[in-house]
């Protein structure tokens, strides 16, 4: 073929494209959004896990391992011990924590300077010595409320040196505030400034006194030699563990990147809606020009060059699209930062992310996606239009009848697929990768069962329904199913954009209602008290106070056990009370409260392979001790593995020791009882006390702030359902114009073909809705049983939100009507004998 | 006489001047300005003379900016194999007043200076730590008296009462020593107070115990020596010493064979001459003191070692002092404590000018200006 007539063929394609901008940009902007989802996602993980790992190691450092203690940290006396007794000089304390200065939270990091000295350490870009004998930071311990920052982030935050702020540290996420006035003495270059964003350095002192921490660090942190660990780890104190620091940011970054990977799963979900998009219109478009290809094959154009320009054409899409929709990805990535950040695990400290992380492998990864996904797409369509006659054109119908033809072969293939999926999730093979492949079989057989579902059901309706329906009615029903591989195809589409709200909508709900019943389980009682100088005196004391039916103490600690480090909850209470129990025999809850035993979290018996009856090794006071396992208790905190004991056990093998928490039990006979303890203690600013319904609050708000992106991600899942609903339909519609405008000349009226179009709308609306419900509630399922627990290992209660569900089917019927407005305004008022005349 | 710090300076917030070498940060610090006396607003001062009484002064004075307890001694092992050692704590207050403490916030900062000289093998080694007081890090206390900073100590194990234990770990070597006084402490400058310039209150309280019999084991490349011999502890409170005109010191500590003891210490003004503030004490058998004042005595600077950072060193001197003529004579020339104040601390053994007899031994400590 000669140039002119390589242009001619390119000239079509694009007086094609001119001729129907509805489906074309409908398509185009499918392609955009998917890819816009994956991009804005990946950029956001990507800059969340690296302010994340800066902020683990701006505070941390280049240290080796660390001491960590319980709910309260390590007591500072334990650090005098490591120096003066063991000579561990490579050592320095450290605390940290939030305070808030003008509606802001910043880390203020408190530490020694001079044993940072030893350390030699490499903070956020400080040289130690430099930070260390910088005079205005000696004068540190000369006055008692000075702060440093680092230059960049003094200019981020506004402040200039000599200013004064009135900060405040929020004992709990709820209580009182407490306020200290600091002074920024002085700013100091550093080569790292992101890694210094928004922390406040001052001495140790005065961060133990403006975050309450009064005789207690967050945590000794060390250098040491092999010959050392041994020696620290013999001296160390019951109650305190040694951790290596690198396991410590492993398993944090490990919870991270698996909550991540759920978020990219489910933006390259939307992305596959949008491949559905993009088949749809290509499918279409190469219907529609059947006969323009048919002319050209006829006029000697090759089938490799119809391939090339269908693909052509395909790609041009897929490019521009993904351009777009990198650049939107790079603006919408930017303002999910925050949700993405604060779905990261607590730490000590607050993470600052305020700058973005331009990664290239994101833009490329969208890019790639896009343009691929696009073209694989088109690859069926371009095959089949390369199939066009010659000479003629080739009925309609024919392809029709053909696709019948291929119905039940779909529907097998289908359901081959799905059982491939089951299969794959029933096998622990892959984890969570082979989690995400199984859900992708699944959906990909459902979208193949689609045609034939409907098939069967409109028959059915048909046949029922034969003598009730008029006209219009049947007649929307049977064109639904004459042109099953246009509507099914679009109806599969929907189904699946929106299944992808409602599975993600009931996963969150039902670990939302899980986490609530968790909390009433877990933190029983009306009261909390927690701080320093939790004895018993106290507790009795307590308990005469009018309105209290009991006092429970307890406290969390660590433990070095044969899973690797955990974290230790003691308490005196029966198991019944402590925990929301998941697998135990009756018989054995007796001895756990007799202390002859314990009881895991979830997560850490499903990631050991641990179950009842089998024993754990606990390093206690007394050495290295065998336990039995009594019972597995639901745990949603998203930190190390928790292990529960009794008081009496923990007496036994560790010794007395006092309470980190008390719980206080009203028998409601005293509606003052909350301000009677707070007066009571009033006296004692060491010790705070919170009612526990507010304890509930703040987690569920904590949760709720964790899944915010989630429900951002299933709006913008939803937009493109909406989207994907609107151009399948208007293109379907406006593609049997013709058909309309024969109606019209045969006599029906404008309203009737109105009606008839939007009752066809309407019906494949209701189609995807219903189908959507299956779907959705399977991908549920599948995020709950196996995603979720092989990211976490949390296990959750199902339930089934019926919002969700029905905002799915008005959802469809909403997007369906409106994709049917303008096709059937346009039909209505199309001249017949115009239209026909093309015919 | 003692050098005083380099916290001193920063704390007082004169700009040291911060230097890389190697991986190690190295103070330059101005002596003078070191021990001036700018800030000395709502410190004690040492003005006039006290009453000692002891074992209460072993311990800490507060209200006084600094404070040092100085051990310096000349050891042996039955093979006769030589080593010299220091170990210091020095003191310093952080603001004037603040006795009160709690948690980490510290009342005083620490410093503690430790050096072995390995005569046999030419090694010397210098060592220093800084430390907060609290919570319990560093510290001086009575009953029992204890000196620390970390696992650095001088302590005693019976209330105040010698012999005192001074315990030192470090990787490159330890100390594991017993001390105990031969005689009564020697109150140093005119009746224990020291006028290190004509200012009234340039001076320091401060006592000597010259003759610590001392035995023990010291660690050095994983080898162990029993040793025994003499150590010297001088005890020093001041708030400032030094004037402006004054910039460095030559002092020396001497036990003689015959039992006598005799410090001199040469302060030197900003030209490197002798200045008149400069004073010392010879005592005899029975603790009875002699007060030594510059014209009563002759130094002449024999011979110079100079250290890496440029600083001339004099490790041999001639001394006159009535009947006595004496050549001092560093035992290695290169006892040199490059720390964040760098100095010339060392071993030295006391001749006769005459017949080269060995009259003693004693420590040298040279602090110059670059």
């Amino acid at each position: 073929m000669t140039l002119p007539g390589k242009n001619l063929l390119n000239l079509s394609a694009w007086r094609y494209a001119r001729q129907h901008p509805w489906q074309s940009w409908l398509s185009f902007l499918g392609i955009v959004l998917g890819v816009m989802m994956v991009v804005a996602i990946d950029l956001a993980n990507n800059s969340a896990n690296r302010a994340f790992a800066l902020a683990v190691d701006s505070v941390n450092g280049s240290i080796t391992h660390q001491i960590v203690g319980g709910d309260r940290g390590v007591p500072e006396e334990n650090y005098t011990a490591l120096r003066t007794e063991l000579g561990i000089r490579r050592s320095a304390p450290a605390i940290s924590g939030t305070v808030i200065i003008d509606d802001t939270g910043f880390t203020l990091l408190g530490q020694d300077l001079l044993s940072e000295l030893s350390l030699r350490r490499q903070r956020a870009g400080f040289e130690t010595t430099g930070t260390a004998f910088d005079p205005a930071l000696l004068d540190f311990s000369t006055r008692q409320n000075v702060i440093v920052m680092s230059q960049s982030a003094a200019r981020l935050a506004g402040f200039s040196t000599g200013d004064t702020f009135r900060a405040y540290r929020q004992e709990t996420p709820m209580t009182r505030s407490i306020e200290s006035v600091l002074e920024l003495v002085a700013t100091l270059p550093s080569s790292d400034p992101v890694a210094t964003e928004g922390i406040l350095y001052t001495d140790i002192a005065v961060a133990q006194r403006v975050l309450g921490r009064s005789g207690y660090i967050d945590s000794i942190d060390l250098i040491l030699d092999e010959q050392e660990v041994a020696q620290v780890q013999n001296w160390l104190p019951p109650g305190l563990t040694l951790t290596d620091s690198e396991t410590r940011n492993d398993s944090l970054t490990q919870m991270t990147e698996a909550f991540h990977i759920n978020l990219l799963a489910m933006s390259l979900l939307s992305l596959l809606v949008a491949a559905l998009l993009i088949y749809n219109t290509v499918t279409l478009s190469v219907l529609r020009r059947e006969k323009t290809l048919g002319i050209f094959r006829a006029l000697g154009v090759s089938r490799q060059e119809i391939h090339r320009l269908v693909l052509g054409e395909a790609a041009l899409y897929g490019i521009f699209a993904s351009i777009i929709g990198i650049g939107l990805g790079y603006l919408l990535g930017k303002s999910l930062l925050d949700l993405v950040t604060a779905a990261i695990p607590d730490l000590n400290y607050r993470l600052n992310v305020t700058s973005f992380l331009l990664t290239p492998s994101s833009l490329i990864l969208g890019f790639v996606l896009g343009t691929g996904v696009t073209l694989l797409s088109a690859a069926l369509p371009a095959w089949r239009a390369t199939r066009a006659k010659p000479i003629t054109l080739q009925q309609r119908a024919g392809h029709d009848s053909h696709w019948q033809a291929i119905l039940p072969l779909l529907s097998t293939g289908g359901l081959l697929l799905m059982l491939a999926g089951f299969v794959l999730l029933q096998s622990a093979w892959w984890g969570l990768v082979g989690g995400f492949i199984a859900l992708t079989l699944l959906i990909a057989g459902f979208c193949l069962l689609v045609p034939g579902i409907m098939l069967v059901c409109l028959q059915l309706l048909l046949q029922v329904l034969q003598r009730s329906l008029r006209l219009p009615g049947r007649m929307s029903l049977r064109n639904i199913r004459n042109s099953l591989n246009r509507t099914g195809l679009a109806v599969a589409a929907l189904a699946v954009a929106l299944a992808v709200t409602v599975g993600v909508g009931v996963m969150v709900d039902s670990f939302r209602n899980t986490v609530i019943i968790w909390l009433d389980q877990s933190f029983q009682g009306d009261i909390e008290l927690t701080g320093v100088g939790l004895d018993q005196q106290l507790a009795n004391e307590l308990a005469e106070l009018g309105g209290v039916s009991l006092v429970s103490a307890s406290l969390i600690s660590s433990v070095e056990t044969s899973l690797g480090q955990a974290r230790l909850h003691v308490g005196d209470l029966p198991a019944a009370q402590s925990y929301y129990l998941k697998e135990f025999n009756e018989s054995d809850l007796a001895r756990f409260n007799r202390g002859e035993g314990i009881m895991l979290s979830e997560p850490l018996a499903w990631l050991n392979q641990v179950t009842l009856g089998d024993t754990v090794t606990l390093t206690t006071g007394r050495g290295n001790q065998d336990f039995p396992v009594l019972g597995i208790f639901y745990d949603y905190t998203p930190s190390q593995g928790l292990i529960g004991i009794h008081e009496t056990l923990y007496t036994q093998w560790w010794g007395a020791r006092e309470a980190g928490r008390l719980t206080l039990f009203s028998d409601d006979s005293n509606p003052q009882l909350f301000a009677e303890v707070s007066s009571f203690l009033q006296g004692n600013p060491e010790i705070a006390v919170f009612p526990n319904a507010e304890i509930r609050n703040v987690t569920l708000a904590i949760f709720d702030r964790t899944f915010a992106i989630t429900s951002v991600l299933r709006i913008l899942a939803i937009i493109i359902a909406f989207i994907g609903v609107l151009s399948a339909l208007m293109a379907l519609l406006l593609e049997r114009g013709r058909e309309f405008a024969t109606l019209r000349a045969c006599g029906m009226t404008p309203a009737q073909i109105m009606r008839l179009i939007l009752m066809q709308t309407a019906v494949m609306g209701l189609f995807a809705g219903l189908l959507s419900l299956p779907l959705g509630l399977m991908m549920s399922d599948v995020l709950i049983d196996v995603i979720n627990k092989r990211s976490f290992g949390w296990s959750m209660q199902h339930f089934l939100p019926s919002g969700v569900l029905l905002e799915a089917m008005v959802l469809a019927l909403v997007a369906a009507l409106l994709a049917g407005i303008y096709p059937a305004f346009k039909s209505a008022r199309v001249n017949p004998s115009r239209a026909l005349r093309e015919e | 006489m003692k050098r005083i710090i380099c916290l001193l300076l920063l704390l007082n917030a004169c700009t040291p001047a911060l230097e890389e070498a190697g991986d190690e940060a190295v103070f330059s610090l101005d002596v003078g300005e070191a021990l001036g006396g700018d800030n000395t607003a709502g410190y004690l001062r040492a003005e006039e003379p006290r009453v000692f009484s002891f074992p209460q002064d072993h311990g800490l004075h507060p209200g006084y900016r600094n404070e040092w307890w100085y051990l310096t001694g000349n050891l042996q092992n039955e093979n006769g194999r030589r080593f010299g050692y220091q170990l210091t704590f020095f003191s310093t207050a952080i603001a004037p007043g603040s006795t009160s403490s709690s948690g980490w916030q510290s009342p005083r900062i620490w410093m503690a200076h430790a050096a072995l000289s390995d005569i046999t093998s030419g090694q010397h080694i210098a060592l220093e730590r800084f430390s907060r007081e609290n919570p319990g890090l560093a510290g001086a206390r009575l009953s029992p008296f204890r000196v620390w900073l970390e696992n650095w100590s001088l302590s005693s194990n019976n209330d105040n009462a010698f012999p005192w234990q001074i315990e030192l770990n470090d990787d490159s070597f330890s100390l594991d020593l017993q001390v105990s006084a031969a005689k009564e402490p020697v109150l140093q400058g005119i009746d224990g107070l020291s006028q290190k310039s004509p200012d009234p209150g340039n001076a320091s309280y401060y006592y000597s115990l010259t003759r610590l019999n001392t035995s023990g084991s010291i660690r050095l490349n994983g080898e162990s020596y029993d040793v025994s011999g003499l150590s010297w502890l001088d005890r020093e409170w001041s708030t400032s010493v030094l004037a402006d005109n004054q910039s460095g010191w030559d002092w020396f500590s001497l036990q003689f064979n015959d039992g006598q003891e005799l410090m001199y210490y040469q302060l030197r003004d900003t030209q490197g001459n002798a200045h008149p503030s400069s004073a010392g004490n010879l005592t005899d058998l029975d603790a009875q003191q002699q007060y030594i004042q510059p014209e009563d005595i002759s130094l002449q600077e024999l011979s110079n070692w100079e250290a890496p950072n440029g600083v001339e060193y004099t490790t041999r001197w001639r001394m006159q002092y009535q009947e006595h003529d004496l050549i001092i004579a560093a035992l290695l020339e290169d006892q040199f404590m490059n720390l964040s104040v760098p100095y010339w601390e060392g071993a030295v053994e006391v001749l006769d000018a005459d017949t080269q007899e060995l009259l003693g031994r004693g420590y040298l400590e040279m602090v110059r200006s670059p």
